[in-house]
């Protein structure tokens, strides 16, 4: 097993990476320095070779032993030699096929390749075949350490991991979606990360609210997947037949950290390892390739896999990297070396996906065969294996606690238990299930099908909770909706509130209405009483009346029986008394009996006047007893009435108030929701007054990275002004140098020349005494020698002629010697003569370097400090757009919490 | 196959009307050309729903036989522009109802009725009407790209779209989110793959906008959707115009092709069928239809869509050739038939041959031998016009003829020895059965139904034999159909034929009715009892369904309760079956003209043609009304003037070798080389089974066999392909004559030259009979002189005699019957 590899922590630095534009970027720098176009094979000739010939000229292919996809292999050639000859386009054999100069022309069963395109080879051919920009490309080397100490296993400490501020701004929206290709869950985090077209859309699980967009201009995003500690977010992808990547994001910042991957198609599968030191990946090119993270640079290549490498993922402990194929290959590696530590046997067709146990000693892997099967890392054995979902099994993952979730062509989302007991299993798509994931946080299950579909259930109690979209509406439309929906909202807030009023009115009328019937009731119930006594009383009088009246009548009737006889008596009696003329005792009597009358007459003149009396309150008292009885009916009446009333209103009185309370609710929940609503609008604008800055953040972002570019261009200028000037100083030091070194030869010359010449002169004096002398010694001799002859051979003088024959012997040596060394004194004067000439010509050329140098030094000294001043000003310009950049995240940061 | 045969012969009847007056009076074609006729295709218009679309093609005839594409020149009217909107030569439906569109060329016009439906309404795209087509069309369901069996570069389709439905769930949801995408259509790897924008090993297919490119991003707008219900199917498909005369080299002619379909619409498919030129050292055909005539010649222009193929001949001239056909007599219809094709091709055929010639070549063909002597001094000397006739018949009853056809028919019905399966008594039962057929003159329909329908054991009924030879259900039906109707099925096991109309529904349908075969063993052990079993089913390879029995080609008779076979073998031996008698007469043209009609014989298919239907009909159905007897086809043949040509060719001919302009030089083949070589050296040879000096024509097995016949080709009889007997010379053979045991030891072992000169026979003689043995001449004055030469210096005539003999033998003459 591998060791953990510890890395040293380099100075960490985000990518200022902003997307794709960058090609237009470099060209318009290039024009704007309008120096020729420096045309480099990875830059602009790759690209061309990437569309057009690599599908033929791989590593893995070498049609024609030719491999392009690399600058070494392409400059090695193939099996007819060499293909590019440098500098020379109409002699490169490459180029003779592609412009259809030489057969077989190239690419082969294809149309020929476009002028643009073929002018862009030819002139990098004849620019010497350049591999790269050299020293810009050394600058913008990229250095990325996301290191951890260890292999991260639990929950991170601090908040769950969730995105920053971050565009809510579809790029695009298209007319229909298409089949899910990746969506993945953070295992620490209530988040969900969906592929969509050329972007990815973060979406909080729980609330299912899109959070941000990650765009993804390079095509499909075929795989994602969160790092363990859910801190970056990764997709792999691109563009089938044409180029994979694989791209890293920090969740946290969204910004891109990491881009790997130089693929031929796209990547079907890929990998962080939870130390975030390596990425695997893998694709249609049957090879995994394992990167460094912190270098960018290729460390393995796994050629085993003999099909499409469909799915990988490292270990959650970083130790093994488990890799599948489309023909149901499957291998365990060791991570850090790469070398084989399993092969897992017994898929029969498509390896869809695998997913590690969150220990690390279990692997999941499903397949087309429609079986999961779960592997033991000790043996590689087979633990578990049942069959799945009909047709085959898509997507599988782990969840945190050891269940597995999955979905497969028969449309359906499942969750097992790990001895492979269904536990759950969820409502069915229109088409094939393709891809889930299972939020460990909200414990949901989160699954995408064929039409794109994607459809959020709780596992808990298996109910959908909602969707999701790939294809999310722009936040235009999100507002435009949500603002239409204010004013029906309102409409019917008030509607609600109008009728919780009205309602509350009916109320409060009917317990009125209640209330008075009940007084009614009891006042009608009072006057029953009152008019009952009232009838007694009357009764009671009446019948003492009718008592009286009978009396009187009696009377009446007695008196009026007798009286008229009495008054006759009276009369009879008084005619008498006066015909009797007022006998007294008739007087008496008939006094009397007239007083009788009189007596008996008042009598019944009361009595009638009783009778009439009492009769006329009979009357009276049966008029008040009949309004008595009558008063008593109508109240009796009333009563009945009022309680009638009491009984109809009372029952409602309990409905109207829960009818009163539910409005009263709904009216309020109505208001709530016009709320929300107004908040929801209130949070898109914003929402969409972000974009405006997130625009003018991406601007700004543009900017810096033109200005750091700019200041990278004249920081090298500077320093190539100063390295020029340094070089012509050094040029004038050395020039001085040589000037007064030749000075001083030239001067040591000329002495030696005089002394030459001197010496010279000596010599031809010596000579010249010499000449003059010898004729006169010769002379001398022939005389002596005349003598001697004369003489007879006297002893003396031929010992004279000997001693005269040996000093002119010895003249003419000496003249000869001198002579000769008159001739090379000559000879060394005129070589000192040349070398002086040759030092004086040094010295006036090294004085004139010298003059023209310190012109030139001098001429560059205020270039450097232009130079360094265009330096200071870019730096100042890079300086400002961080503070603009700074102040631009600021006021995100501002408005984001503005709708928090 | 009907509909073609009488298309093609409308076709050649309105083709040829412009010349058909000075055919049957002068025969010269007239240098200046006059526009007789000018012909509008198709002759109606249908435009079905808004889109239809149909496109028209003018052809001019002229009186000279000339046809001209005068489409661009032509002026054109619409009568009633409402209905119909032209642009170019196409026409699109604008609204519902009836005009007629008027085109005129010089002094002529023709009139096409246009009928526009539903012109409103749109045709949803569907999967097997609309994108199908363009992987036809494009290639990509070729057998060397995706359509190969374990497809290309990771994506496979069925080989020629055989499954569609298939097809549709591997490009839609085999790997899903590669191949399509729906949300950003244009983005789908099936386009940017076809359109080459990305790498792609096929490179790139068509262009951006081009018509495929709009199907499939329609379809793909669509959603990919699968087609709901049942799809019309394509029920035939009209090529036009219907040939052609191109008058020399670049000569264009456009082509125009219609589908039509079992709903009783149609679709101008000109676009989306896959046009093949047969020869295309003739005629070349553009991927768009335009035909452009090369070096003279005859090329079949083809266009495939769907399951269909149909084709139409265009012969290519000469520029301004000046030709007149030369009066030449006609023996019998035969030769009415070919010169008719001759006319057309401008060809002379070349002169009858000599007598010599025509006595050797009807002998070796007729009845396997060389005349003898006696029989070449009768014919040669014989005054009697009709003494070839005679000699036909002469020949036409001999026992050999009979030999030969055995031999013949053994070869097809594969009569050897099979271990454990046939054994040397069957076989030789089944021999003796053939031989009986054919020595009793029974009509050819009633031995093959006795033969199919066969039923009983291996040595009681001998013709149960068939279904020993080949116990394989399917292999059977394979066979029988290349035997009896001269067609390769084998294709359409695995998917629809490539080249012709066979579905694979067609190949397990006619399969269905050799399901039923029984076979059990019999009392003795090397018998076996084929019988009816009544039960079995053949299944479809694609969705494994039961296949009813369906004649090949043509109805589903009701085998409810009876032998499947013999149901088969009714159909399949009478006039209802348009392939048998065809088929059968083509198998004795070949036989005696060395070329088939439709050549190979059994390789009949759409795409190759008959060189002469006419003629292939005629024989047809001579054939047919000469109740299977196919003696009297031979003599049809044998006396046709056709048959009796030279081999020296003309200037007209000499480059033409199909359309029997002139006699074939034909390696003779190897049972009948042996045999005369037998006869000419007078001596016997013995092959296992056969008494000493039996031919080698009358050997039974097919794995008897010696050295020399194996060299020379003898079929093995293992398959029924034509292909078995060996025709071509090759060096093995020359060097087996030349140094081999069999001339030279025959020479020695026969004495004929020593009984001659035993018989005091003068070397002149001797030589002029060894000529006379051997190549059924005398000897020429070069010849003669040279020999006798020779013969004056050498003292050992013998010798002399014997090289001279041992030189005739291995002379091409000898080799060939010519």
């Amino acid at each position: 097993m591998a060791r953990r590899c510890h890395r040293i922590p380099v100075f960490l630095f985000f990518s200022l990476f902003v997307f794709v534009s960058v090609s237009t970027n470099d060209t318009q720098v290039f024009a704007q320095k309008k120096k020729p176009v420096k045309i480099t094979y990875e830059e602009h000739v790759k690209p061309i070779f990437r569309q057009r010939c690599f599908a033929c000229h791989n590593g893995n292919k070498k049609k024609g032993s030719l491999d392009l996809t690399n600058y070494t292999n392409l400059m090695l050639g193939g099996s007819s030699g060499e293909v590019i000859e440098r500098g020379s386009s109409g002699d490169s054999y490459l180029y003779m096929l592609v412009t259809h100069e030489s057969e077989p022309y190239m690419p082969a069963k294809a149309a020929k390749i476009p002028n643009t395109e073929l002018e862009i080879i030819r002139k990098w051919i004849d620019g010497g075949a350049l591999e790269n920009k050299g020293s810009k490309a050394v600058a913008a080397k990229k250095k990325f350490d996301l290191t951890l100490q260890s292999a991260p296993s639990g929950r991170p400490a601090g908040p769950p991991l969730m995105p920053g501020i971050l565009s809510r701004q579809p790029l695009f929206r298209t007319a229909k979606t298409t089949a899910l290709t990746a969506i993945a869950s953070s295992p620490w985090a209530p988040l969900v990360a969906v592929a969509g077209q050329k972007q990815i859309f973060l979406y909080n699980s729980r609330t299912l609210e899109i959070l941000g967009i990650l765009p993804f201009p390079e095509g499909t995003t075929n795989v994602l997947k969160f790092s363990r500690n859910g801190s970056l977010l990764l997709a792999g992808g691109g563009r089938g037949a044409a180029k994979g990547v694989v791209v890293v994001w920090n969740i946290r910042t969204g910004e891109r950290v990491i881009e790997v991957g130089d693929e031929f198609d796209t990547v079907l599968a890929a990998d962080i390892s939870s130390d975030q030191t390596m990425i695997a990946l893998g694709g249609p090119g049957r090879v995994v390739r394992i990167y460094d993270t912190a270098t960018g640079k290729l460390m393995h290549e796994i050629k085993k896999h003999t099909d499409w490498i469909t799915a990988l993922e490292f270990s959650p402990d970083s130790v093994l990297l488990a890799t599948a194929d489309r023909n149901g290959g499957m291998f365990v590696w060791e991570a850090f070396t790469a070398r084989e530590y399993l092969s897992l046997k017994g898929h029969r067709a498509t390896v869809t996906d695998v997913s590690w146990r969150i220990d690390s000693n279990v692997l999941a892997s499903c397949s087309e065969d429609t079986t999961i099967k779960l592997w033991e890392m000790n043996n590689g054995g087979q633990i578990r294996n049942w069959g799945a979902h009909g047709g085959g099994v898509e997507s599988i993952e782990f969840t945190r606690d050891g269940r597995i979730a999955s979905c497969g062509r028969d449309r359906v989302a499942k969750i097992w238990d790990q001895n492979g007991k269904l536990k759950r299993s969820f409502s069915a798509f229109k088409d094939l299930a393709l891809r889930v994931t299972h939020c460990d946080e909200s414990n949901y299950i989160i699954a995408g099908d064929w039409t794109g579909e994607i459809r959020v259930w709780n596992v808990a109690d298996g109910k959908q909770v909602g969707t999701l979209s790939s294809n999310p509406i722009k936040l235009e439309t999100r507002l435009a909706s949500v603002q239409q929906a204010v004013a029906p909202q309102d409409a019917n807030y008030k509607k609600l509130l109008a009728q919780a009023q009205q309602s509350k009115k009916t109320l409060d009328q009917t317990a009125v209405n209640l209330a008075n019937a009940k007084k009614t009731l009891t006042e009608a119930q009072k006057q029953v009483a009152t008019s009952a006594d009232a009838i007694k009383k009357s009764q009671q009088l009446l019948a003492q009346y009718q008592k009286q009246k009978l009396g009187a009548d009696t009377i009446v009737k007695k008196l009026s029986a007798f009286l008229p006889a009495l008054t006759i008596s009276v009369a009879k009696g008084e005619e008498a008394v006066k015909k009797s003329g007022n006998d007294k005792t008739l007087a008496g009597i008939v006094a009397r009996l007239k007083a009788l009358q009189v007596q008996k007459q008042a009598e019944l003149q009361k009595s009638t006047k009783t009778a009439t009396d009492t009769a006329a309150v009979i009357k009276k008292e049966q008029a008040t007893l009949a309004a008595s009885q009558a008063v008593s009916k109508k109240s009796q009446a009333q009563i009945k009435a009022s309680q009638a009333q009491i009984k109809a209103l009372q029952p409602k009185i309990k409905p109207m108030t829960v009818q009163f309370q539910a409005m009263s609710k709904s009216s309020a929940a109505a208001a709530q929701t016009l709320a929300t609503t107004k908040k929801t609008v209130k949070k898109w604008q914003v929402s969409l007054e972000m974009e405006k800055q997130f625009t003018v953040l991406a601007g700004l972002k543009n900017q810096l990275k033109e200005s750091q570019t700019k200041q990278a261009e004249f920081d090298a200028e500077w320093k190539k002004q100063q390295a020029e000037q340094n070089k012509f100083t050094l040029i004038y030091t050395k020039a001085n140098q040589a000037l007064v070194a030749n000075q001083a030869k030239v001067n040591q010359l000329k002495q030696t020349l005089a002394a030459t010449q001197k010496k010279h002169q000596g010599f031809i004096q010596q000579t010249a005494a010499l000449t003059a002398a010898i004729p006169l010694l010769k002379d001398s001799l022939k005389k002596t020698q005349e003598a001697q002859k004369s003489s007879g051979n006297d002893k003396e003088i031929v010992a004279l002629v000997t001693q005269l024959t040996g000093v002119v012997a010895a003249k003419e040596k000496i003249l000869t010697a001198t002579q000769q060394a008159a001739q090379l004194a000559q000879k060394d004067a005129a070589k000192i003569q040349q070398d002086l000439a040759a030092a004086e010509k040094i010295a006036a050329a090294a004085s004139k370097t010298a003059t023209d140098t310190k012109k030139n030094a001098d001429a560059f000294a205020p270039k450097v400090i232009a130079a360094k001043q265009s330096f200071d000003a870019t730096v100042k310009a890079v300086a400002e757009v961080q503070k603009k950049i700074a102040a631009t995240r600021l006021q995100l940061e501002k408005m984001a919490k503005s709708v928090l | 196959m009907t509909s073609i045969s009488i298309r093609t012969i409308k076709t050649v009847a309105c083709l040829f009307l412009g010349f058909s007056i000075l055919a049957s009076g002068s025969t010269a074609f007239a240098a200046d050309s006059k526009l007789t006729s000018i012909k509008v295709y198709p002759t109606d218009v249908k435009l079905n729903t808004s889109r239809d679309r149909q496109s028209l093609v003018v052809q001019a005839l002229y009186s000279n036989g000339i046809t001209r594409d005068v489409t661009a020149k032509a002026k054109w009217a619409i009568a009633n522009a409402a209905f119909v909107r032209q642009d170019g030569h196409t026409f699109y439906p604008v609204a519902d109802g009836k005009t007629e569109v008027t085109v005129s060329f010089e002094n002529q016009t023709v009139k096409v009725p246009v009928e526009v439906v539903q012109a409103k309404v749109d045709r949803p795209i569907s999967f097997k009407l609309d994108v199908m087509p363009v992987f036809m069309k494009t290639g990509c369901n070729m057998g060397s790209c995706h359509g190969a069996a374990s497809g290309k570069d990771g994506f496979r389709l069925s080989l020629f779209g055989f499954d569609p439905d298939g097809d549709y769930i591997r490009l839609t949801r085999q790997i899903s989110g590669r191949r399509l995408n729906l949300a950003l259509p244009e983005e789908s790897l099936l386009i940017e793959k076809s359109l080459g924008k990305v790498s792609h090993s096929g490179g790139k297919l068509f262009e951006a906008g081009s018509e495929p490119h709009k199907t499939l991003i329609r379809w793909l707008e669509a959603g990919a959707p699968k087609d709901a219900g049942k799809v019309p199917t394509v029920t035939s498909l009209e090529i036009y115009p219907p040939g052609g005369v191109l008058d020399g080299k670049g000569e264009k002619q456009q082509l125009t092709v219609r589908a039509k379909y079992s709903d009783g619409t149609d679709r101008d498919v000109t676009s989306m069928a896959l046009f093949i030129s047969g020869n295309e050292n003739s005629a070349t055909v553009s991927k768009d239809g335009l035909v452009e005539a090369q070096s003279r010649g005859e090329a079949f222009v083809m266009a495939r869509f769907e399951t269909h193929t149909e084709g139409q001949r265009f012969i290519v001239l000469p520029k301004g050739l000046q030709f007149t056909w030369p009066k030449t007599p006609e023996y019998n219809y035969i030769d009415t038939l070919v010169h008719k094709k001759l006319q057309k091709l401008r060809i002379v055929p070349s002169e009858v041959c000599s007598d010599e010639e025509f006595l050797r070549r009807a002998s070796l063909d007729i009845a396997g031998i060389l005349p003898e002597k006696e029989r070449y001094f009768k014919f040669i000397e014989s005054k009697d016009p009709k003494k070839r006739e005679k000699l036909v018949d002469e020949l036409l009853n001999r026992k050999e003829f009979v030999e030969l056809w055995v031999m013949k028919w053994a070869e097809l019905l594969q009569i050897r020895t099979v271990g454990n399966r046939v054994s040397y008594k069957s076989m030789l039962r089944y021999y003796n059965w053939l031989q009986e057929r054919i020595a009793n003159n029974v009509p050819m329909d009633k031995m093959v139904q006795e033969l199919l329908g066969a039923n009983g054991g291996t040595f009681t009924n001998a013709a149960t034999n068939y279904y020993q030879n080949e116990t394989n259900t399917l292999k059977t039906s394979e066979n029988v159909a290349q035997v009896f109707m001269g067609m390769r099925i084998q294709c359409a096991q695995c998917h629809n034929h490539p080249f012709d109309r066979w579905t694979m529904d067609d190949y397990y349908s006619f399969a269905a009715f050799f399901s039923q075969v029984g076979r059990k063993r019999g009392e003795d052990p090397r018998e076996t009892i084929v019988f009816n079993r009544g039960s079995g089913e053949v299944r479809h390879l694609v969705g494994n369904r039961v296949m009813q029995p369906k004649f090949l080609g043509g109805a589903v008779p009701d085998v409810k309760g009876k032998d499947r076979r013999e149901v088969l073998a009714k159909w399949l031996a009478s006039p209802q079956n348009p392939y048998f008698a065809k088929n059968l007469a083509n198998i004795v043209w070949a036989h005696f003209l060395g070329k088939g009609i439709i050549d190979q014989v059994d390789d009949v298919r759409v795409s190759n043609p008959p060189v002469n239907e006419e003629l292939l009909d005629e024989l047809g159905r001579k054939f047919t009304a000469y109740h299977y007897d196919f003696k009297k086809l031979v003599r049809d043949i044998c006396t046709s003037r056709t048959y009796q040509l030279s081999t020296k060719t003309n200037k007209s001919n000499a480059s033409d070798s199909t359309n029997f302009a002139h006699a074939n030089l034909r390696r003779i083949r190897a049972e009948i080389l042996l045999d005369a070589i037998s006869q000419v050296t007078e001596t016997k040879n013995k092959f296992p089974g056969l008494p000493l000096g039996a031919r080698a024509v009358q050997i039974a097995n097919g794995n008897t066999s010696n050295y020399f016949l194996t060299t020379f080709g003898r079929a093995k009889r293992e398959t029924v392909c034509s292909c078995e007997v060996k025709m071509e010379p090759n060096l093995s053979q020359a060097l087996h004559l030349l140094n081999g045991n069999t001339v030279n030891s025959k020479i020695a072992q026969g004495r004929l030259i020593a009984r001659r000169l035993k018989e005091k026979k003068s070397p002149q003689d001797i030589l002029d009979e060894l000529y006379i043995r051997v190549l059924s001449r005398r000897p020429n004055s070069e010849e003669l002189s040279k020999l006798t030469a020779v013969l004056a210096k050498e003292k050992n005539k013998q010798q002399v005699l014997e090289d001279t003999f041992w030189a005739l033998l291995n002379s091409r003459e000898f080799l060939f019957n010519h």
